[in-house]
């Protein structure tokens, strides 16, 4: 059924899409790959889980609860993602950047199992709490969930608040500077340093929210979840053009498009999908690394 | 025939014209000096013949046969040897590894044979060394002492004297040298200048690019004169400098008349 | 110039000085010894199960191997002597290897060090490609998966024998590797590593989804122990008065294996392939201009290096007698890059960490979970540490 499965391509494509910013912020300012940036996405909903494990337990009424699971995910992912910055990105900067890959990966395993090690129970997945218990509402033929609507909906929000900050704050012009020059924008008087942290605090928040649609779409979260979200979100960020954020956001809605119509459509999709993924990013990244959509815009 | 022909070639990148229509030939045995203002495309022409990039417009002929489409690599065994404006060595590998790459082309050792390790592969090697230490020897230096020495320990101007070296391995007819007197004092100058004389005796062409006006005047036949990727004058050097578009490339405006080009 | 690691364009970092002045004997008895002392840690090391023991003979180990370097900086002779008899030190390391299979206590430990050789030939062939080429390989893994289901569906479904599966599991990896590198090699650094990663998941994705090839997610079981001239690698091993468990047949296969492959590495380090591949790593605009066809050695290194991988394939799909995707996991291939960089990308240094890498783990089976986060942390140090200075290339 297309427009059921239109509306799953879209809340796929926001979780791909949130996750892509990130990865498309970190090489276009300091040409990198990052790989733990999935290990954030994971780290998100996990630490929304608890505060929700926390906050049931205090009997906190449902709006409030899931307001405070996502505020506490993002602070808490951003401060990670900071850290990050500060111990494995910092003093690699004058490296060649196939060794911050190779670190990048390192810190996923330290992250992703510490949550496989630390969490309890932690090598199983984890229920996540869908906060409109499983309704759904019919539109013609296509049966949509509440949760879907309220996750596209945060997509939103996070989007546009993410396209305010680029556009209208004094940070959003501090990073399309570092991002187009880092030497010129240093000269122009911005504290790339301080810059560099901020973007990493912005897009481990995203990752985190993104993690989080993950987890309410699917009820489910892991401690491997971030690995092939990783893989993902960098595909969709290629595909967009590594650097633009915007190509990154619609990179993300259409691998989440493609994903959708290839397990639907195609016999034995559900096994090729993640090939096709693969694929993409390999023929991106070999034909066209300036992503499939040539325009520039920040 | 001449050896180099480069007809009414241009190359663009976006929004810049870095040659507009240059020609040149280059006889067996010439020495032809390149000079001009910095930007002015002289290294621009260099990775043409080169093949690094291809001309928008014209095309280079080398003994007869078009160099258009083909790959640097076939161009360099087809007898074009080059230096690099920023020193391109290989700076972990010692002098004589340096040499050694530059004729691996004339080695015969093959992947298997390698693998085999016949003994035929000693052999080679043993003759190919052999040859490196010969080619050494015709660059005025003392590599042929220290052949095992890292070239990254080397002072600058044994540095571009080891990649001329280097150059010399693939037993080129043509040889592009950028800038080689960059950073030399007058002593090094002149065993330059007397190396490049000796290049020429042995029959090799050479086409020089230079800022050093003094090693252009001691060693070209002829020189063309390039500004803003075009070619503004050519002929012998003492012509060439008191050409006044040439005083006026380096110069500015208001010099025509002075008489000397910049040095 | 004549230096011991089988990698040219080091010239800076290894001279062998053949005329150290202290008297030949000495160094002679320095490098018994020296051998000795190691080959009894190995053992050692090799034989105590206990954790608490454990722990406490790791702790010794770094303590001493601190001790070494810095007794070795303040006696550069030490290094000197050790370096002048190298050759008796290859000779006494092989001894030594060989002698293994009658200090061990267990069949166990004798089938662990034959997968440490497995994966040290990884290693090493991992080794000519991002070692000696200076190409960034992040899929190695799939050359081993395509060479054991080769071996394996050879051997099994086409009744083909181990020593005609072995060769041609090699060539399959190979033929692999090209297809991989023809698109690949328009990329470089860190693209050229997230290329081969993906196309390593394709690899062992394709291997999974193929079930009428390969079995499926059931794998390929009932591949057969190689059979030489009749001789069943099942039985014991009957050596005059002894008897090794049959065990022993594969890690001798396996040495043997690993040995040839040495010597071929240790050739084309020091043969003009090595030379002009470390040209091609130092700068590849200069290597082009001397006339030198930079696909063509690419291809070379890619080949050989995922030759390698396949044979270490062949090897392991005979020895275990099933595979199944679930033995192929993308983190062996961030373990090979480990392997080759705390290896220095030398030789011996990469036998070494790939055996260290396989027979650690086994010994701190206690702390499994803690496995992956424990070298997540000793990769992340060591890139801090020595991060600037990796792969000496431009990328």
């Amino acid at each position: 059924m297309l427009s059921q499965q239109l509306v799953n391509a879209i809340v796929l494509g926001s979780m791909y899409a949130l996750i892509a910013v990130g990865f498309t912020l970190y090489f276009g300012m300091l040409n990198l790959i990052n790989l733990a940036h999935g290990a954030i996405y994971m780290i998100g909903p996990f630490v929304a889980l608890s505060v929700y494990k926390l906050g049931v337990g205090l009997d906190l009424p449902p709006l409030m609860l899931v307001m405070l699971m996502a505020a506490v995910a993002v602070v808490v992912s951003g401060a990670i993602g900071v850290g990050v910055e500060r111990v494995a990105v910092k003093p690699l900067r004058r490296a060649p950047p196939i060794v911050f890959l190779i670190t990048s990966v390192a810190v996923y395993l330290v992250l992703e199992e510490a949550v496989l090690i630390f969490y309890p129970d932690g090598a199983n997945p984890q229920v996540f709490p869908d906060p409109f218990k499983l309704q759904s509402f019919t539109l013609g033929s296509t049966v949509i969930g509440y949760v879907q609507v309220f996750l596209i909906a945060v997509a939103l929000v996070a989007i546009v608040s993410l396209h305010f900050v680029i556009t209208r704050t004094e940070l959003g012009r501090a990073i399309r500077a570092v991002t187009a020059d880092a030497t010129g924008a240093q000269m122009m008087g911005i504290d790339v340093d301080r810059t560099v942290s901020r973007t990493f605090f912005i897009g481990s928040g995203l990752a985190a929210i993104g993690g989080i649609l993950e987890g309410m779409n699917f009820g489910s979260i892991m401690f491997n979840m971030g690995f092939i979200a990783a893989i993902k979100g960098f595909t969709a960020a290629v595909i967009g053009g590594l650097g633009n954020v915007y190509g990154a956001l619609a990179g993300g809605y259409i691998l989440g498009l493609i994903e959708v119509l290839t397990s639907g459509y195609l016999p034995q999709g559900t096994a090729y999908k993640n090939v096709i993924t693969f694929g993409l990013l390999i023929l991106c990244l070999v034909f066209r690394p300036t992503g499939i959509l040539s325009r520039s815009t920040r | 025939m001449p050896l180099l022909s480069v007809r009414s070639v241009s190359k663009n990148f976006t929004g810049v014209a870095a040659l507009s229509d240059v020609s040149l030939d280059v006889e067996e045995g010439e020495i032809v000096g390149v000079i001009g203002p910095n930007g002015s495309g002289k290294t621009t022409l260099l990775n043409l013949i080169t093949g690094i990039f291809p001309p928008s417009g014209g095309d280079i002929l080398f003994q007869g046969g078009s160099l258009i489409g083909r790959k640097p690599h076939e161009i360099a065994q087809l007898g074009i040897g080059r230096t690099f404006q920023q020193i391109r060595l290989f700076e972990d590998m010692s002098i004589l590894e340096n040499v050694l790459v530059g004729m691996d082309f004339y080695l015969s050792i093959g992947y298997s044979a390698t693998v085999l390790g016949l003994s035929r592969v000693r052999e080679e090697e043993a003759r190919g060394r052999n040859d490196a230490l010969v080619v050494l020897g015709r660059v005025r230096s003392r590599f042929n002492e220290t052949p095992g020495r890292a070239a990254a320990e080397l002072p600058y101007a044994d540095k571009r004297r080891l990649e001329i070296a280097r150059a010399l391995a693939i037993r080129p007819k043509l040889l592009l040298l950028d800038e080689p007197a960059a950073g030399m004092a007058p002593q090094e100058m002149r065993d330059l200048v007397a190396d490049l004389r000796q290049l020429n005796a042995d029959g090799t062409a050479v086409i020089l690019v230079e800022h050093k006006m003094r090693l252009i005047e001691g060693v070209t036949n002829r020189v063309i004169v390039l500004d803003y990727g075009q070619k503004i004058a050519e002929g012998p050097f003492n012509t060439v400098k008191k050409d006044a578009r040439v005083v006026e490339a380096y110069l500015g405006r208001g010099y025509v008349g002075a008489g000397a080009a910049a040095s | 110039m004549n230096d011991m690691s089988g990698v040219q364009g080091q010239a800076r970092t290894f001279t062998a000085n053949d005329d150290a002045d202290i008297p030949r004997y000495v160094s002679v008895v320095a490098a018994a010894v020296f051998l000795v002392v190691l080959f009894a840690i190995a053992i050692i090391g090799l034989r105590i199960t206990q954790t608490a023991l454990i722990l406490s003979y790791a702790a010794g180990l770094v303590v001493l191997g601190i001790g070494w370097y810095f007794l070795v900086k303040r006696f550069p002779v030490i290094s000197q002597a050790l370096m002048r008899e190298r050759t008796l030190l290859t000779a006494g390391t092989l001894a030594c290897a060989i002698a293994y299979p009658f200090f061990a206590t267990d069949p166990y430990q004798i089938h662990v060090m034959a997968l440490g050789g497995i994966f040290a030939l990884m290693g090493l062939g991992l080794n000519v490609t991002i070692g000696f080429a200076g190409l960034a390989d992040f899929g190695y893994i799939a050359y081993y998966a395509i060479g054991a289901y080769a071996s394996a569906l050879f051997n099994v479904k086409l009744g083909l024998p181990f020593w005609l599966c072995l060769p041609l599991a090699g060539l399959v990896a190979a033929c692999l590797s090209l297809l991989v590198a023809f698109p690949a090699l328009r990329v470089k650094g860190h693209y050229l590593a997230l290329v081969t990663l993906g196309f390593s998941f394709i690899v062992i994705q394709m291997i999974t989804n193929l079930e009428k090839i390969t079995g499926g997610t059931q794998g390929v079981f009932g591949i057969r122990a190689p059979n030489l001239f009749g001789y069943e690698f099942h039985t014991p091993l009957k050596l005059g008065t002894v008897t090794l468990p049959y065990q022993a047949n594969f890690y001798y296969l396996v040495l043997l294996m690993l040995v040839l492959s040495a010597i071929v590495c240790s050739r084309l380090g020091r043969s003009r392939w090595g030379r002009v591949w470390a040209a091609m790593r130092n700068d590849e605009v200069a290597t082009e201009a001397a006339g030198i066809n930079l696909m063509k050695l690419k291809l070379l290194a890619f080949g050989t290096g995922a030759s390698f991988g396949g044979i270490a394939g062949s090897l392991y799909a005979h020895m275990i007698g099933y595979i199944d995707p679930t033995t192929f996991r993308f983190i062996e291939s961030i373990f090979l890059l480990a392997v080759v960089a705390v290896g220095n990308w030398r030789i011996t240094g990469v036998i070494a960490a790939a055996v260290l890498f396989t027979v650690l783990p086994e010994k701190l089976r206690v702390f499994n979970e803690w496995r992956l986060f424990i070298f997540g942390f000793i990769l992340l140090g060591v890139m801090l540490a020595r991060g600037r200075r990796m792969i000496s290339s431009r990328y």
